[in-house]
Formats: structure tokens, C-alpha cells, sequence
């Protein structure tokens, strides 16, 4: 009966250093959040109780949607391309052998070095006044095109920031997952006269579900939650072609110092992607029935 | 003023528990008494302002033995912020610095203590008299309280390239006039050398004052009515965004990727040799010089800002330093004391020399010392704050404004707006942040 | 030469080929600041720019060691080795309570995290300035610690749970039965067993603590908590940037991440795979 007792207890206190951290570091300022965004807060002090003010303040304002857009465009593209970038180079890479070991060091560096040097260094790479860029795109013909001038160029340039530095995450998760799938089943299938897109679709495809859907999820919320990136490579330019919604989020705060909508906009888009990724997880559970 | 006691009574409990830790660390820095400053200056650093501070920190210690001052350097960008958000939570530093286009912060709430009875009021009247530029210190004053004291000036000026300018036959006064500005960036522009005749940054973030904000501000003498209303969606103001968007559009003297460009990219290239004029903080002056390629850093000139006519100059916005009092500091006495030494007469010479900094008394601008030739950037500064010198209204906040220009400017270039359309973003947008 | 010599040295060359174009876009960016940090201030920005410096000097990494970098790049290691043990301590134990007991709330448990994960935290950083300066850890070391450990341990936990469901039960059936409780059990047989898991978790955790800047800039302001991310950005001041120092403190910065990446590379891919594939 003590032992019992004990052990019912166990998991709690397993859990409970963990919980009390989030609890006091996470919930807690997110809660204080949720009550700056139910007031006026002007210079940093609350000045009044506003209710719901600020959440219709934001939802109404052009500047958030046309940000939510931004925020659209770049996650939906940078999240299929990452994707499709690292699963490649999760095959290419698969196998063992100094080259491949060396190579998945190499694509990794963007990975590890400070967002805010990276992006530093794509912007000046990217600059066409600082004439690299024509060095880079001269040889293909591209040597003209200002390439963080036009909104729809820009907006690639976002996408391609996120590609150069996380497809080395998607890679690595993916990596993973072949690396844990028997190679046996190849090479059954392969004796069973199965081709290399065959094995691909029936055999590495499902396996990977998990890993995949790890991978989406987390590089969702990455790209959703994005600030960095066009913070410093775009500054959110050309006429607020690349403002997505945190970096609105960041300068409502941090630049224009009105707290209320900055943390209303903050809630919505914390729920806005727990939905998401409870879409994902639905989609993933049907999609593992078929 | 309003005081945050919505939340503090919210969380009372929390802060009354948490208050027995904090008296032990004030009744740890008892004796002698630690005043700490916050400031973007690293006194540890070699460099003339930073030795301007610390020979103040010495002789202030020297006459005080019982006061120490800690300077503890600040990235200069949440300097303000930082400060308030110390105060919301009683621990902000004793003395902060806090620049102009972020006296908003400072005046708007209860951060800063009143540093007239402490200060000022100790001053005679001729040391009153003396200050070159009383605007500063009118800006910082709201319902007859001073809550900051003025330590550094600095203004926009036109910089341009002596030797490029000579090329075009042009003298420097046609630079008085924006009309003269754009002629001789038309004649500066060279293609096929990559030189572009007038520089600009219209990025939005790291920003800073481009043409059409300068221009407005000289059209109709600033961009705020008397209680903070913005004053942007005007014919004035559509005048200048269009003169500044046909730089790029119609007159092609400046780069379209300008509208990409951060103020320090832009000042990048300037260094590089890629422009003939650009309008740059007169704190920039000795940076360009020092990364001057492709040029002669002694060819690097300026002038006072453009205006409309030959008659009236553009305004010099008087921006810079100023030094805040902690209102809630223990040691309120000793902060006032450094802040009153960091303002006075020897404080100002050395800010001059050899901080490099504009003179901010008459008696040290008439000096004959600052008629020597390696003093000319600040001598001229020095006469357009007194020609033209312009404060905002510090209560107003205006610190994101002019990126609301740039936006506007971005926009009409891009051909999302009309120049109309455009303003009356912007004016909203500054409308939000009062 | 036999066909399938030159069938073989074909597949070289376009394998070398590939590999080539791979790292040309991964370290190009880089490449170009390595090799600007070589030049001396007035060539950095030179128009037309030229890609291999003429007189490559030192003199940007002098200085950054003169402006203290070492005692920064010291409280960086600090904070990032603590966050990273502190992580995988709680993270152990939690992911251990999840994925070996059935308890109520552990649905629960397992939501918050994913919904944590997704918490931007750009948005909590005036509250958090708040709590942190009333529990006296703002500019501290340890509010950083603290900080990081919260922001990463999410991920963590989900790593380490998946790996642990991955390890056959019966040896911990076995510690427990010759009387083991539960959290000498995890730390004397389960994580022994477990370290490409947490070497892999505790890469993550190092990744963000190492390159973090935006929530150190927001609750530092004494040099004595400063890490080198927010020195590197003091090179952004207000009277310009600068590129050579700027960009040679970055270098440095890659430098022993890119180490570690290395040393513990083997352990990192194997690491991932039990909590990948499981969980």
C-alpha cells in the first residue's frame, strides 16, 4: 500500500522541475501578455482597461492582414522548399563515408551560426549596389536586377535565407529516420525487382511518416514565428512586402511601444498556430490510415 | 501623468515578496555610495568622447570621495526602453541616457525624476544664459518639470564630396536649396562609373532622416500640432515625398535599391565612393572619413540642410544625448550632483574637446580655438543650430516617423501609392503611437 | 580502361560535382565574411568589390580580443554549457515520467508542449523583462540559464521521450526488481544508454543558447552578464557599424560551434533516429 502510494506519486515529481519552469518563465509572461493585451499600455505603463480593444484594433488593422499575407506566402514556400532541399539532401547524404560525413558538416554551418550574422551576410551577398551580387548572378545573366528592391524578389530572398540555413535542420531530422529504416527492406524490394522511385514511394516514404511530420511541424512553427530573417535581410521591405506578422508584432512592442495590440497580436498568433498544428496532426492521422 | 498602478496593485504580492532581497542589495552598495549610469559609451574604450566621460568620472569622484559612478555601456538602441522598463519594476539604473527621438519615453511617463529643483535652479543666471541651444531644454520640459538635461547635440547635415562637386562646376551654395541639390545629383551621376549623385537609406528599419521628412519639416515648420496631432497628410509633405521618389523614378540619381537600404548601408556606400551628396547625422562625419575607399577622405564637406528658397535654410533638428535622473534612485542627491557635473562649463569643453562634440555653450562656440581649420564640421553645425536649429516636441513620439516617411517613400516608388495615399499611412500610423 | 572504370569515374565526378555546388551555396556567405574580415576597414566596403583580399591583416581580431572578447566568449560558454545540462536534467526527467508511466495529465503534458513550442517568443519578452527584474534575475547569468532552459526544454522533452520509448523496457524492469527507484533507474541505466539522444538534444540547446541575441540583449545591461552575441552587436553603434570588428567576432563565434558540431557529429545523426523514428 506505501509502495503504492509512492509510486503514484513518482511521474509528478519526475515532471515537476520541468512544469515549474515553463510555469514561471513561459505561462506566466504569456499570461502577463494576455493582460497587457486586455489594456492600454502606453511607454511601457498600463494606463487603462481597454477589454477586447486591441484584439479588434489588430484584426481590423490593413497593416497585420497584409503582414498575415506576407506571413502566408513566406512560410508556405519556405516550408516546401526547406523540405524538399533537406529530404534531398538527406538521400544524397545517406550514405556513410568521409565525403557524405564531411558534407553534412558543411551543410550544417548555416545552421549553426547566429541568425543575425547569416542574414547580415545574405543581405550584403544579395545587395546590388555593394556589387556582389554582380559578381554572384553577373555570370547568369542577372548582373542588373536589385534583387531586395522589388517586393516579389525580396520576398524570394526571404525564402532563400530560410532555405540556406534550416534545410540543414529538415536534412538531419530526416537523416535520421533513413538511417533507422532496415536496409533489408531495399534490398528485398530491390530482389523483387523494384526500382529506386518504387522503393522511394513504398518502402522509405511511410516509414519516414513520423520523422516527416516532426520535421513539418517544427519547421512551421519556426517559419510562422519568424523574425530575424526579415528583420535583417529585408527589413520587412519593400513597402511592407516582407513585414510578417511577428516582425509587426516586434516593432508594434519594441519600436512603436504600444504593448496593447503588440501582445493582442501575440495571442492570436499563438493560437493561430496551435490551430495549425493541430490541422497537421489531423492531416498526418488520416493521411497514415490510407 | 497616469501611473501604472493598474498592474502594480495586480502584482503587489509578488513585488512585496520580492522586496526583502533587493533592500539587501541596496544596503550592499551603502558605503562608499555607487551612483550607476547608463550610457552607449564604453569609458574602458579609447576614443575622444569616451575619455571626455571618464576624465568627468574622475574629477566628479576627485571632488566627491564618497560617491563612485559605474558606467555600465548600454546598446544604444534599447538604452530608453530598457530604462523605463527598469523603473516599471524599481530597479532602473540611478542616471540613463536617453537620445532625442526617444524622449517620448521619458516624458510620458514617471521614469525620470524633476531635475529643475536639483539642477537648474542651481544654476546663476548666466550660466543659463550661456547655453547655446535653450530649445533642447525647453523641449524637455513638461508642466514645468525638467526631466533631462542635454549632454551631446547632434543635427543632419548635407555631406557631400568636394571633388566631385568641383567636376560639375557647381559651387557649394547651390547646395542651399533642394532644387540645387537635385541639379547638381543630376550632374554628379555617373553610370558607367557607378557614382550615383544623391544617397539615400529608405529601409525601415535602422533608419534615419531622409530629404522629404527634412523637406516637410522646413515647408511647414514641423510635423506636429501643439498637442502631438502628426501633420503629415499634407500638400507640403506630398511635395517633398514626390520631389524625394523622383530622385529614383524620373531623375534616376539615386539607386532604386535605396528603398531596400538601411541609413548605415547607404552610409556604406557613401564611404565606398558610390555617391556625391547624402544627407548623414553629423555624428557620421569621422566615420566616413575613416572608411573613405576609392577617395580622398579630406574631400568629404557639408553643408547646412537644404531649404526651398536662398533665403531660409532647412531646419537642423536638434537631436543627441540627454542624461535622465531615476526618479525612485536612493541616491537621487549624487545622480543630480554627476548630472549637474556632466553639464558644466569644464563638462562642456571636454565634450568639445576631445569629445569632438558641437559646442553646446555660447562662450565655448566663440572661442577662438573653434575657429581652427580641424573644427569646421562642428563650427558649422554650430551655426545652423543657431540659424536654424529646430527641437520636436519631445512629448510627442516621433521616434518611428521618419521610417514612416521612408515607407511612404518606398511605396510611391514601388507604385502601390498615390504620394496622397502614401502620407495618409503614414500620419496614421504616427497618430497610433501617441 | 574497362567500361565500368569509366562508369565509375563518371559517377565521381558528378558526386564531386554535386558536393561542390552544396558547398559553394551553404558557405559562400560565410566565405565572403571570413575573407572581408581579413581586410583592412577601408577596403571592406570597396566598390568594385574584389572577392580575396590584397593585404590580409589580423588586425579586426586584435582588436576584438583588446575590447574584451575573451570574457564575453567565456560567459557565453558559460551559460550555453549550463543551459544545456539543465535542459537535458529537467528534460530527462520529464521525458523518463512521459514515455515510461501512466499517469493523469500526461495527455495534457504532452499538448502543452507541442503549444509551448509554438509561443513566439519575440511576444514574451516585456513580461519576461518584468518577472525576471521582481525575482531579482534580470542581468544576470543565471536568468539566462533559467531563460534558455524554459525556451528549449519543449523540444527536449519530446526528443528524449521518443528515445526512450525506443529502449527495451526489461532492463529497467530489472534495475527496478533488484530495488532501483525510478529516478536512480534513469540515471543509472537509462541515460547511460541514451547518449546520442542527449548529445543531439543538447546540440539543439546549444545552437539557440550559443547564437541567441534577442532575449540577451533584453535582459542584460551589466558587462558582467554580457554574452558574446550582444558584444558582436555592440560593433552596430551609433556612430556606424563596423564591418571588420563585426565581422571577425562572428568568425569567432562559428568557430567552436562548428567544433563541437564535428567532434560529436557521429553521435548527433544516431542520437536523432530512436526519437525521430518512435515517436
Amino acid at each position: 500500500m506505501e509502495t503504492r502510494r509512492a509510486e503514484f506519486w513518482v511521474p509528478y515529481r519526475l515532471i515537476a522541475p520541468a512544469v515549474a519552469l515553463e510555469a514561471a518563465l513561459v505561462i506566466g509572461p504569456l499570461l502577463v501578455g494576455f493582460w497587457y493585451s486586455l489594456h492600454n499600455v502606453r511607454f511601457f505603463q498600463i494606463r487603462s482597461f481597454v477589454g477586447w480593444d486591441n484584439y479588434v484594433r489588430v484584426v481590423t488593422s490593413p497593416e497585420v492582414l497584409e503582414s498575415l499575407l506576407a506571413t502566408t506566402i513566406f512560410a508556405f514556400f519556405a516550408l516546401i522548399l526547406t523540405f524538399v532541399l533537406g529530404f534531398a539532401l538527406a538521400l544524397w547524404l545517406e550514405r556513410d563515408g568521409r565525403s557524405a560525413t564531411l558534407m553534412r558538416a558543411v551543410v550544417l554551418v548555416p545552421y549553426m551560426i547566429a541568425m543575425l550574422v547569416g542574414s547580415m551576410l545574405l543581405k550584403w551577398l544579395f545587395s546590388h549596389e555593394a556589387g556582389l551580387s554582380q559578381l554572384v548572378l553577373g555570370p547568369l545573366g542577372m548582373g542588373n536586377t536589385s534583387i531586395l528592391a522589388n517586393p516579389k524578389s525580396a520576398m524570394a530572398a526571404l525564402v532563400f535565407n530560410a532555405m540556406w540555413r534550416d534545410a540543414a535542420f529538415a536534412m538531419i531530422m530526416l537523416l535520421a529516420g533513413l538511417k533507422s529504416i532496415p536496409p533489408s527492406l531495399h534490398l528485398a524490394a530491390r530482389v523483387d525487382g523494384a526500382d529506386a522511385w518504387m522503393r522511394f514511394r513504398r518502402i522509405t516514404l511511410p516509414l519516414l511518416r513520423i520523422p516527416i511530420l516532426i520535421t513539418v511541424v517544427r519547421l512551421l512553427i519556426h517559419f510562422v514565428n519568424i523574425l530575424t530573417f526579415p528583420l535583417i535581410l529585408t527589413g520587412g521591405g519593400p513597402g511592407n512586402a516582407t513585414e510578417v506578422v511577428v516582425l509587426r508584432m516586434f516593432r508594434l512592442g519594441f519600436q512603436d511601444h504600444i504593448l496593447g495590440p503588440a501582445n493582442a497580436l501575440a495571442i492570436l498568433v499563438f493560437l493561430a498556430n496551435l490551430l495549425l498544428v493541430a490541422m497537421l496532426l489531423l492531416l498526418f492521422r488520416r493521411a497514415g490510415r490510407l | 501623468m497616469a501611473i501604472s498602478t493598474t498592474r502594480r496593485a495586480a502584482l503587489a504580492g509578488t513585488a512585496a515578496a520580492l522586496a526583502v532581497p533587493m533592500i539587501w542589495r541596496r544596503a550592499d552598495a551603502q558605503a562608499p555610495t555607487t551612483v550607476t549610469m547608463w550610457t552607449f559609451l564604453d569609458t574602458t574604450k579609447p576614443g575622444g568622447r569616451e575619455t571626455a566621460l571618464k576624465q568627468m568620472v574622475d574629477s566628479f569622484e576627485a571632488k566627491n570621495p564618497n560617491v563612485k559612478i559605474r558606467v555600465e555601456p548600454q546598446v544604444w538602441t534599447t538604452l530608453a526602453e530598457k530604462f523605463v522598463l527598469g523603473h516599471n519594476t524599481r530597479n532602473a539604473p540611478d542616471i540613463g541616457w536617453v537620445n532625442a527621438e526617444n524622449l517620448g519615453l521619458i516624458l510620458n511617463t514617471d521614469a525620470a525624476a524633476d531635475l529643475k529643483p536639483v539642477v537648474l535652479d542651481t544654476w546663476s543666471a548666466q550660466r543659463r544664459a550661456d547655453l547655446a541651444v535653450p530649445a533642447a531644454l525647453d523641449a524637455v520640459t513638461v508642466d514645468g518639470k525638467v526631466l533631462a538635461m542635454p549632454l551631446m547635440a547632434i543635427t543632419w547635415t548635407l555631406m557631400y564630396r568636394r571633388d566631385l562637386l568641383a567636376q560639375t562646376g557647381l559651387t557649394p551654395d547651390t547646395l542651399k536649396t533642394w532644387d540645387g541639390v537635385l541639379e547638381a545629383a543630376k550632374r554628379m551621376t555617373k553610370e558607367a562609373s557607378g557614382v550615383w549623385g544623391l544617397g539615400l537609406g529608405l529601409a525601415t528599419e535602422r533608419f534615419s532622416a531622409t530629404p522629404a521628412v527634412l523637406a516637410t519639416i522646413g515647408l511647414q515648420n514641423g510635423i506636429f500640432t501643439n498637442d502631438c496631432k502628426p501633420r503629415i497628410a499634407t500638400g507640403d509633405a506630398e511635395r517633398a515625398l514626390a520631389w524625394q521618389a523622383d530622385l529614383i523614378t524620373k531623375h534616376r540619381v539615386t539607386p532604386r535599391e535605396a528603398v531596400a537600404m538601411t541609413s548605415d548601408d547607404a552610409i556604406d556606400q557613401f564611404a565606398a565612393g558610390r555617391y556625391g551628396m547624402m544627407i548623414v547625422a553629423n555624428s557620421r562625419f569621422e566615420q566616413i572619413q575613416r572608411t573613405a575607399a576609392g577617395w580622398n577622405k579630406d574631400d568629404l564637406a557639408q553643408v547646412g540642410i537644404p531649404g526651398w528658397s536662398e533665403q531660409k535654410g532647412g531646419p537642423a533638428i536638434i537631436t543627441g544625448w540627454f542624461a535622465v535622473a531615476w526618479r525612485n534612485s536612493p541616491r537621487l542627491r549624487q545622480a543630480a550632483a554627476f548630472i549637474d557635473h556632466m553639464t558644466n562649463a569644464d563638462a562642456m569643453a571636454l565634450w568639445q574637446t576631445p569629445g569632438g562634440q558641437v559646442p553646446m555653450l555660447k562662450s565655448l562656440a566663440a572661442d577662438p580655438r573653434m575657429d581652427a581649420p580641424a573644427n569646421a564640421p562642428l563650427r558649422l553645425v554650430a551655426n545652423e543650430f543657431s540659424a536654424n536649429g529646430f527641437m520636436m516636441p519631445g512629448r510627442c513620439n516621433w521616434s518611428r516617423t521618419l521610417s514612416d516617411f521612408n515607407l511612404a517613400t518606398q511605396q510611391v516608388v514601388l507604385g502601390q501609392r498615390t504620394a496622397p495615399e502614401a502620407l495618409r499611412i503614414a500620419e496614421r500610423a504616427t497618430q497610433e503611437r501617441q | 580502361m574497362s567500361a565500368s572504370f569509366v562508369h565509375a569515374m563518371r559517377r565521381k565526378a558528378v558526386r564531386l560535382t554535386v558536393n561542390a555546388v552544396i558547398a559553394v551555396f551553404a558557405l559562400l556567405p560565410i566565405l565572403w565574411g571570413f575573407l572581408s574580415s581579413l581586410k583592412p576597414t577601408d577596403k571592406i566596403v570597396e566598390f568594385p568589390p574584389r572577392f580575396l583580399p590584397e593585404h590580409p591583416t589580423l588586425e579586426h581580431y586584435t582588436r576584438i580580443f583588446a575590447d574584451n572578447a575573451a570574457y564575453f566568449i567565456a560567459n557565453s560558454v558559460a551559460v550555453s554549457a549550463a543551459a544545456v545540462l539543465l535542459t537535458l536534467a529537467l528534460g530527462a526527467l520529464a521525458g523518463y515520467a512521459i514515455a515510461r508511466f501512466r499517469f493523469a495529465g500526461r495527455d495534457t503534458l504532452m499538448v502543452s508542449t507541442v503549444a509551448i513550442m509554438s509561443i513566439p517568443i519575440a511576444s514574451l519578452l516585456v513580461p519576461t523583462f518584468t518577472l525576471l527584474s521582481w525575482a531579482g534575475l534580470a542581468d544576470t547569468r543565471l536568468g539566462l540559464v533559467l531563460l534558455y532552459a524554459a525556451y528549449q526544454l519543449p523540444v527536449v522533452v519530446w526528443m528524449l521521450y521518443g528515445y526512450f520509448l525506443s529502449l527495451p523496457v526489461e532492463i529497467e524492469n530489472a534495475a527496478r526488481v533488484d530495488g532501483c527507484s525510478p529516478t536512480r533507474t534513469l540515471f543509472k541505466v537509462v541515460l547511460p544508454l541514451s547518449k546520442p539522444a542527449l548529445v543531439a538534444a543538447g546540440l539543439f540547446v546549444l545552437v539557440f543558447a550559443w547564437n541567441d541575441f534577442v532575449v540577451a540583449v533584453t535582459m542584460t545591461s551589466s558587462e558582467t552578464a554580457r554574452t558574446f552575441p550582444v558584444a558582436i552587436y555592440f560593433y552596430l553603434g551609433f556612430y556606424g557599424r563596423e564591418w571588420g570588428p563585426l565581422l571577425a567576432a562572428s568568425i569567432v563565434s562559428i568557430v567552436p560551434i562548428v567544433a563541437i558540431f564535428v567532434l560529436l557529429q557521429r553521435h548527433f545523426v544516431s542520437g536523432l533516429t530512436g526519437g525521430g523514428v518512435k515517436g
